[in-house]
């Protein structure tokens, strides 16, 4: 019993004075786990689009010790140790959006299954922000380069594009700045494109679906059913973009303070 | 399953730090699959993430099956204090701060037929749809020039999709595909859905007019907590 309280008391002081470190690391944290993920689900489409096999990997508790072992690979670090309460839900959250998708994702039936990693984000960033968490996470880019309106850029985020096209793609931290009226910490991290990215952002001759056509009977429709936007390596690709409302980042270390029950119960259940 | 009914419980506890002795009542209306009136609603998943929740707050919750209609009647009344699961349109009614699941409408085809990304909505153009009379159509499905088909009064969800299976159209318009088109649902061997994402709507749950402040804070605080938590969908998905 002794134990075991002592066991949760070192926990909770863990993710509390995880919580504390600097915001402009946290949030970069943040699009490093975000990124990895997606690079993830990409390496996996042939995995996902597979009609049949064994899937399991995609899901639970190994598909976040493949987000991690990713994490490694891309960014050459090691997983943030001790995960904040917020990081610790970005991943249960990624979780629950494969789960959502299982019957797709399993379907035997059907070869693409549109699983993208742009899909996959826009669903976990939704899924996030039901959760009136104060994270919002958006892949944009300049109107007219956007497929979804609904990931349009706002005004800091054209203002961010902007500086980025005129100079070298380094992550922008803004920590004086909001979003709704409210005082947010802003990180805008710039997208290279891959050569994976051409298959559908590229020019007809990237298109999978036109593999052993005649240059004449190329489509410009990709997979998913848009038109390719013709992009090349050298493109400006968007970028992600993440927002946190100040009073979200702070509220663990106040809950820490006041309230430790609440707070305690509330790291609990997210690392469960 | 029910490691996580106690874990919602046990929340529902630590945050109202009381329980009352009182009773509350509980309208509660046919809403398949997550409350089904042809089945024991006992066994539902929304009935039981809601009970387990509310007796967290109360010693007593009892139980009430309704008509939409008739429990709305009986919410105005007073003689319930909650209703659910309702989908509020220009928020008609008071209602808990946050929704108990939120719907994504999609469509759903023959799997043949398949079309994954419907922000691709080139792809809908001149696609024939039926919808059912009354659902509440996208303005991107009208936009992208699909040949929406409303049919007659008397169709159900179920006859809908029968009709989709006989290739009357080639696609169906449906408010929550995801609850036709998951793994213990036999129609998924036939047919696959897609859903508008970013397109969501709430399903809440109502409380009376006059509830006193007091009541619906801890109500609410319950339900807050626990959705944050462990919310519905995820209970729902999981224990399904």
């Amino acid at each position: 019993m002794v134990k075991t309280l002592g066991l949760w008391l070192i926990l909770f002081h863990g993710i509390c004075f995880a919580q504390t470190t600097n915001p402009e690391n946290f949030i970069s944290d943040i699009s490093k786990i975000f990124t990895a993920s997606m690079y993830h689900i990409f390496k996996n489409q042939g995995l996902i689009n597979q009609k049949g096999g064994d899937k399991s990997s995609l899901f639970g508790e190994k598909f976040i010790e493949s987000i991690k072992q990713t994490y490694k690979q891309k960014h050459y670090l090691e997983f943030p140790e001790k995960s904040s309460r917020l990081q610790a839900l970005l991943l249960k959250t990624m979780v629950e959006v494969m789960e959502e998708s299982r019957t797709l994702i399993n379907d035997e039936a059907l070869g693409f299954k549109g699983f993208i990693p742009a899909r996959f984000a826009f669903q976990v960033s939704e899924k996030l922000s039901r959760k009136g968490v104060g994270i919002k996470i958006k892949f944009t880019n300049m109107v007219g380069s956007v497929r979804n309106p609904l990931n349009l850029p706002d005004a800091w985020e054209v203002s961010a594009m902007n500086g980025f096209k005129e100079s070298k793609l380094t992550p922008l931290f803004d920590d004086n700045s909001s979003m709704n009226g409210i005082p947010s910490y802003r990180y805008f991290l710039p997208m290279k494109l891959d050569t994976f990215c051409l298959s559908c952002h590229g020019v007809p001759s990237d298109n999978p679906l036109n593999k052993g056509k005649d240059p004449s009977e190329f489509t410009d429709i990709d997979m998913t059913g848009f038109v390719m936007e013709n992009w090349t390596l050298a493109s400006f690709a968007g970028g992600l973009s993440i927002t946190i409302y100040k009073k979200d980042f702070l509220e663990l270390e106040e809950l820490c303070k006041s309230n430790y029950i609440s707070s305690f119960t509330c790291h609990f259940f997210s690392l469960e | 399953m029910q490691k996580q009914l106690h874990l919602i419980l046990y929340l529902s506890l630590l945050f109202t730090g009381i329980t009352s002795a009182e009773t509350i009542k509980v309208g509660i209306v046919d809403y398949p699959p997550h409350i089904n009136f042809i089945k024991n609603i006992e066994q539902d998943k929304a009935y039981r993430y809601v009970e387990r929740v509310l007796k967290g707050v109360y010693a007593n919750v009892s139980f009430v099956r309704y008509s939409p209609e008739d429990g709305i009647k009986e919410m105005e009344k007073g003689s319930i204090d909650l209703l659910f699961p309702l989908t509020l349109a220009n928020n008609d009614f008071r209602h808990l701060s946050k929704p108990l699941f939120r719907m994504v409408p999609g469509l759903c085809f023959k799997k043949e037929n398949f079309i994954p990304i419907l922000s691709a909505t080139k792809r809908i153009k001149g696609l024939t749809i039926g919808v059912l009379p009354g659902t509440p159509v996208l303005p991107i499905v009208i936009a992208a020039g699909a040949d929406l088909q409303i049919l007659s009064k008397s169709r159900s969800l179920t006859q809908g999709i029968e009709m989709l299976l006989e290739e009357q159209y080639q696609a169906f318009y449906h408010p929550n595909p995801m609850e036709v088109y998951h793994y213990k649902n036999p129609l998924s061997k036939v047919l696959a859905c897609s859903k508008f994402l970013g397109y969501p709507s709430g399903v809440y749950i109502a409380v009376k007019e006059d509830m006193e402040d007091k009541t619906y804070q801890a109500i609410d605080r319950a339900f807050s907590r626990a959705l944050e938590i462990n919310s519905y969908e995820q209970y729902f998905w999981k224990s399904n």
